[in-house]
């Protein structure tokens, strides 16, 4: 890590804007070039910190995979009012900003290795998820069965559609979406999330579950897992927090002392119900 | 002293408040003085500092460039529980997996000169109780204590030493041990004076061990007006924020100090915030200052008993004051609901 940071913990490197994915009306998926050509590599599930030059610096999750460096993939919604989703949200391919990271331990994949998986994406959850996935399709045959419960408001939210269609012909993941409300132009599944566990049948001690989704979701998901057996160490949670440095030193995600930017932002809820939420 | 150092030291400012401020002449120290409101610690992590700047231009990528290193600065006159929060800053900012470049860049140009004390400045310090004075026991380069007519000076560093050489006529190494045994004559013979005594450990063993009541968080949280007064001014707290400001093509990066009482300091841009509730922002500042996480990391409570946040929480929830409810109230609250309001503990420390 050290040497990583000669340059000082907080100087953000250049990255010049490619693309601009318009995924839904709030939601963009952006992709920058590392200018300083030096590779970058990150785990799943690892955070970064971009700086808009003129309106300030963000954590966000990275979604591309893992190796797909001097590249980055972040997807950010944009908060009206948000000094610095307003600005990315309003940059043209070609322009510049930076970045800082990656930081935090992203997901376990030693963990999860040989085992089944189910990843439950609640909306934008499903963005940090999306690295988790294509790693484990990269080296498909080290895991187990793996299934993806991605569950949004509308069929417009939906991330990543085409990839989607691409993850929907696949027999090696079990893809199954759902929407909250009844929709003109859905005929899948409607219902929260939580329905999606109606007909999943697996063998819990062979089970991983990673969750990543809006506040509101986590009780009712992890409560669904124990319904099935799953233990609290195989319950993978992503903790958002708001932070300033990445670094562990500005205190803004720190939980009784335990710091989300360092030894997170992934933890097991057996780790979560230890320290608690404050 | 060299040409080149810059000399920060208490002096009287306009009215007559005690400030850590560049002094031209011996003559504007002060030298028998109750600590300043603000922290001398402010020279290591000021209230508002660029960590970086950069300019900008139509087609290329910003220029970023660091902030130059502050020139060298002597700091006389550090009373001991600032110079423990510089030992405590030193740990946070430089220990650990990340070394803070900004802070380090800062703290290598400082020389920390303490006055140790032997008795209370006033009725709100508690060092005694937390481990950090009324006499420094390290953390400093030199440290002098007055005992009677002379003064009783330590070297703790080279850098301390390469100070006292050219002072050599003024000093006498003959009556040192002398003035030691008389100094620690004087400090134990004060710790009497000093209000509060002992209870921080047993807040410490009780909040480490969940033992506290949810309603005294609720109590706790119901008075505090959360202006952040307390943390701004304790030199221990060193939580952050950082803005951007741009003008014309050029811009910096700033942080600025941040308080956990704040409603906003964990919002995040989704309009969630995970401590909403004062009780909440209430049960973290305790634990961060008192839990046994903060002493097995940093080797002491975040609290070094200036009695700051005494002088400025005008709830009278100071930490003296949770250290106390909690050494009260923490254990028997599980059983017994019949226990005395907060604000007849708080406050009397
Ligand atoms: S908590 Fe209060 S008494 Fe303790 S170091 Fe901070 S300001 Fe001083
Ligand atoms: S100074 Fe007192 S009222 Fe203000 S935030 Fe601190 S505890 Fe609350």
């Amino acid at each position: 890590m050290a040497a990583e940071h000669e340059h000082g913990l907080y100087l953000p490197r250049s990255i010049e804007l490619v693309e601009a994915i318009e995924e839904n009306a709030l939601e963009k998926t952006f992709v920058f070039d590392l200018l300083d050509g030096e590779p970058m590599p990150y785990n799943a599930g690892q955070f970064m910190l971009l700086t808009v030059f003129g309106a300030g610096e963000a954590p966000f999750t990275l979604c591309s995979m893992p190796g797909e460096a001097p590249r980055v993939r972040l997807t950010v919604r944009r908060y009206p009012g948000g000094r610095v989703t307003e600005a990315l949200h309003a940059m043209e391919p070609g322009a510049h900003a930076g970045i800082r990271g990656p930081f935090g331990n992203g997901f376990p994949m030693d963990a999860l290795r040989g085992r089944d998986v189910l990843v439950v994406a609640g909306g934008i959850g499903m963005a940090p998820q999306r690295g988790l996935i294509e790693a484990i399709l990269n080296e498909r045959d080290s895991f187990g069965r793996l299934t993806v419960f991605y569950g949004m408001a509308n069929p417009e939210q939906m991330l990543y559609k085409d990839l989607m269609a691409q993850w929907q012909e696949r027999d090696d993941l079990d893809l199954r979406l759902t929407i909250d409300r009844p929709h003109p132009d859905w005929d899948g599944h409607v219902g929260l999330i939580t329905t999606l566990f109606q007909d999943f049948e697996a063998d819990p001690s062979r089970l991983s579950v990673t969750i990543v989704g809006p506040p509101v979701m986590y009780p009712f998901v992890t409560q669904e897992c124990a319904t099935l057996g799953v233990a609290d160490e195989d319950i993978l949670v992503s903790l958002e927090r708001r932070m300033a440095c990445g670094v562990g030193k500005c205190g803004h995600c720190a939980i009784k002392g335990h710091y989300v930017c360092i030894e997170g932002p992934v933890f097991t809820l057996a780790q979560y119900k230890e320290f608690g939420e404050d | 002293m060299n040409a080149t150092d810059h000399f920060i030291a208490p002096t009287l400012a306009l009215h007559g408040d005690l400030v850590f401020a560049r002094v031209a002449s011996a003559d504007a120290v002060e030298l028998d003085y109750e600590n300043s409101l603000i922290s001398p610690t402010c020279y290591l992590l000021p209230q508002r500092e660029a960590v970086f700047t950069y300019a900008m231009a139509d087609g290329a990528p910003p220029e970023v460039r660091a902030v130059v290193p502050p020139e060298s600065d002597i700091l006389f006159g550090v009373r001991p529980c600032d110079v423990a929060a510089i030992e405590y800053l030193d740990r946070f900012f430089m220990g650990g997996e990340f070394k803070d470049d900004v802070y380090a860049r800062r703290r290598a140009t400082k020389t920390i000169v303490a006055m140790g004390c032997t008795g209370p400045q006033n009725e709100t310090c508690w060092c005694t109780c937390s481990h950090a004075g009324p006499v420094a026991r390290n953390g400093f380069d030199l440290q002098l204590t007055p005992v009677g007519d002379d003064y009783l000076v330590e070297v703790g560093s080279e850098r301390g030493m390469a100070l006292v050489e050219p002072a050599g006529d003024l000093l006498t190494e003959a009556g040192a041990p002398e003035l030691l045994a008389e100094r620690d004559r004087l400090v134990e013979a004060s710790w009497h004076k000093f209000g509060c005594q002992g209870n921080i450990a047993q807040a410490m063993r009780w909040i480490s061990g969940d033992d506290t009541p949810e309603e005294l968080w609720q109590e706790l949280g119901a008075k505090c007006f959360g202006c952040g007064s307390c943390s701004l001014v304790c030199p221990v707290c060193s939580c952050f924020d950082t803005y951007e400001y741009a003008e014309d093509g050029m811009g910096a990066r700033i942080r600025c100090w941040d308080s956990c009482h704040f409603p906003g300091y964990s919002l995040e841009a989704s309009g969630f915030n995970p401590r909403e509730t004062a009780s909440e922002r209430m049960f973290h500042y305790a634990h961060h200052k008192l839990c046994y996480d903060t002493f097995s990391k940093y080797g002491r409570p975040g609290c070094v008993g200036c009695g700051r946040c005494v002088q400025v929480c005008s709830a009278q929830i100071d930490l003296p004051s949770i250290a106390q409810v909690i050494r009260e109230r923490g254990r028997q609250c599980r059983d017994c609901t019949a226990h005395a309001p907060v604000h007849e503990g708080a406050g009397e420390t």
